[in-house]
């Protein structure tokens, strides 16, 4: 991980626990409402918002390790989430644009979405720290 | 832009450690400076010229003519 000097799978997990825990509950909360037909709107509203609390949790731990890089690893940090996100989108619009000719595919969801960030942004960062070592 | 970070931390016979312990930065940084790699920001070049109680041309130097019209004496 930058910040650390030397790449560190357990600081990585670390980062990305609270993300996830948001995957696990969003996973877990869309079981419940899909198989309980009888939940009222309220307990529907509920277990639908629930990952969003993991979800800014993560978020907030995030901010705090941006705060405690310096100015080199911060930069850093900024290339490797551009990768992960742009890295990311052009997945999703490749796997539309087969769709849109005709092939017989899913649309891609939010947690392979986000799972595929997370990977992307952890190559990234091992790519990143093996270049500044 | 080019430096002298290297031999002015080896006058010092500092570790590039010890050095990004002065500035409050990483190894890392401070090898990537070291190295050409990385330009620092204006906030990181003041401090490296006030560690080293030098002004910071005599530590940075631009590697070739940045443009611009030349300053009025």
């Amino acid at each position: 991980m930058p910040g650390s000097g030397h790449y560190s799978c357990t600081q990585d997990m670390k980062l990305s626990a609270w993300m996830v825990v948001a995957a696990l509950t969003y996973v877990g909360t869309t079981y419940l409402v899909s198989h309980n037909a009888e939940l009222g709107v309220g307990w529907t509203t509920v277990l639908r918002l629930m990952p969003l609390a993991p979800l800014a949790l993560w978020i907030r731990s995030m901010a705090r390790f941006f705060g405690r890089l310096d100015e080199l690893q911060r930069n850093l940090q900024i290339k490797v989430w551009l990768f992960a996100s742009i890295g990311a989108l052009a997945v999703v619009a490749l796997v539309n644009m087969l769709i849109l000719n005709g092939f017989d595919l899913k649309p891609v969801g939010i947690v392979p979405i986000v799972s595929l960030v997370i990977v992307l942004w952890v190559a990234g960062s091992f790519i990143a720290v093996r270049r500044f070592r | 832009m080019k430096n002298n970070l290297r031999e002015l931390r080896s006058t010092k016979q500092w570790s590039q450690g010890d050095l990004a312990n002065a500035l409050g930065v990483s190894r890392q940084t401070v090898n990537a400076l070291e190295t050409g790699r990385y330009d620092p920001s204006l906030t990181l070049a003041f401090k490296i010229a006030r560690v080293f109680r030098l002004p910071i041309e005599e530590i940075f130097a631009p590697t070739e003519s940045v443009g611009g019209d030349a300053i009025p004496p």
